[in-house]
């Protein structure tokens, strides 16, 4: 069972939207709940976004975004951190639900999804990767940042919230954050031999698996700028247009 | 003093991205331009660095009055131009966030982005949080009092805007005419900031001018360290790794 939920986790939260959906249409929800209930059905697709559909997630963290001396199938994201932090998510969105009048913890929620999630996606992923999109960016700009502003103009024109939430929402947030994503799953649970590879033919996703397509047909090069300590593989698009991606010299080798 | 949520919130919001932003400067190599030295000796990841700094620097400057607090940054301003206490003054709320938005949430990562291309754009804020570390310190020194957004800048601006030079031009590969015109840059934009108010005082231009002219103060630094960099040759702006 332990095994199939970390291996199946985001199948397992498209479930848990579905049943969220079901309880926006039939609970009797005020507006905050409304929208903290629809930030965790966008936070599920968020996930999807990222590990399955289109996927690839795991391959730009490992690669890209956090690379270190490890397999990059394993190490430092596994399929057991990658499901905890994860699913430690659900419970960072749900609880405040549950909670509607502890405005703090909505705030911390919206603001790692509005936030946290666009500085990630939106801008260091893309400046890596010299991408416009990567997987997990259209559900935090479809989703997370509207549905944060809608939460934000919501709890002050109703007058719910006062700077103590603010504080505390923020101290949470940075706990979240530090503690559980950081120090716990990047950190104590992150193992080079670890039981858990990331899921075998997925964990590169759409975002992967294109590039290496690419990398499979030639002329894909290595460009290196030895100047700058970076490497650049060059390499064609489908359209027959150059694309360029970036990362440390390690990585090019790798792929190459 | 009846405010619009936005004025309240944008501080926390700034925050919020300071956390995420500490976090991937410090847990990952994302940042690093040159991965083999540490990230306390490497320019490309200080100038990133300056970016959630200001971020907490607003923090401390912006959201006291939110949490009960008796300090308000906006109302010492209007006592130092000479201005009635708020609601009589007249500079308009909307000034605070238009001028800290555009200058941090958009000109310091885009400065800290052109690193690559340009050293000077890329060290350009560093001059900013200098002058203003000093200002605040200053300030404090004189009055003898707590100002807002001193912690910040006394105990993170000053001591890392050195750092900054003995990374980049002291200890560094840059040079130190490069490193100082980048400060020179910041700072000048700092001297801009409080002509503007002074313009303003003066009826050189109303509200809007107020707004647009913050709007656009956000990337001087950028704007004065390009018109800089004609000065110089290409090969002393461009990035090298540290060894």
């Amino acid at each position: 069972m332990a095994n199939y939920v970390i291996r199946r986790w985001y199948d397992i939260g498209l479930m848990l939207a579905a049943l969220a959906i079901v309880w926006l249409m039939v609970g009797d929800l005020g507006r905050v709940q409304l929208i903290l209930v629809l930030n965790f059905v966008v936070l599920v697709l968020h996930q999807f976004e990222e590990m399955r559909w289109p996927g690839g997630s795991p391959w730009i963290l490992n690669e890209v975004f956090n690379r270190r001396d490890g397999p990059a199938d394993r190490y430092p994201l596994n399929q057991a951190n990658c499901a905890f932090i994860n699913i430690t998510a659900w419970a960072f969105y749900l609880v405040p639900v549950i909670l509607p009048g502890a405005v703090w913890l909505g705030i911390a929620q919206v603001l790692l999804g509005m936030v946290g999630q666009l500085i990630v996606h939106g801008v260091v992923i893309n400046i890596r990767l010299k991408t416009i999109y990567n997987p997990g960016l259209a559900a935090v700009v479809l989703g997370h940042v509207p549905l944060g502003i809608w939460y934000l103009v919501e709890v002050n024109g109703q007058g719910l919230v006062n700077g103590w939430d603010w504080l505390f929402g923020v101290l949470m947030l940075a706990a979240f954050v530090g503690g559980i994503m950081l120090r716990l799953g990047y950190g104590l649970m992150s193992d080079k031999n670890t039981r858990y590879p990331l899921n075998h033919g997925k964990w590169r996703g759409g975002t992967g698996s294109s590039i290496s397509r690419a990398l499979a047909s030639p002329p894909c090069r290595l460009v290196p700028a030895p100047a700058r300590g970076r490497c650049q593989l060059s390499f064609p698009k489908a359209a027959g247009r150059r694309h360029l991606l970036v990362a440390d010299c390690g990585t090019a080798e790798r792929l190459v | 003093m009846q405010t619009d949520w936005f004025y309240t919130v944008w501080p926390f919001i700034g925050i919020g991205g300071a956390i995420v932003m500490i976090a991937i400067l410090l847990m990952t190599d994302t940042f690093r331009g040159s991965p083999a030295v540490s990230r306390w000796r490497d320019p490309e990841w200080l100038a990133w660095l300056a970016v959630p700094l200001y971020w907490i620097h607003q923090f401390e400057e912006y959201s006291l009055p939110t949490i009960g607090l008796d300090y308000s940054i906006q109302e010492m301003i209007c006592e130092k131009i000479g201005f009635p206490p708020y609601p009589e003054c007249p500079i308009p709320l909307a000034f605070y966030p238009v001028v800290n938005i555009a200058l941090m949430w958009f000109g310091a990562p885009l400065a800290a982005y052109l690193f690559r291309r340009n050293v000077l754009i890329g060290l350009s804020f560093w001059g900013l949080l200098f002058a203003n570390g000093l200002v605040h310190s200053a300030g404090a020194i004189a009055a003898g009092a707590y100002n807002t957004g001193l912690w910040s800048a006394a105990f993170l601006f000053v001591p890392l805007s050195l750092l900054v030079i003995y990374a980049s031009a002291v200890r560094g590969p840059y040079s130190g005419k490069v490193v100082g015109v980048a400060y020179a840059c910041g700072a000048l934009t700092h001297v801009l900031l409080f002509g503007g108010y002074g313009l303003y005082k003066a009826g050189v231009f109303g509200n809007t001018g107020l707004l647009v002219y913050a709007a656009v103060i956000g990337f001087t630094p950028i704007i004065l360290a390009a018109i800089a960099s004609r000065f110089f040759r290409p090969e002393l702006l461009r990035p090298v790794p540290v060894q």
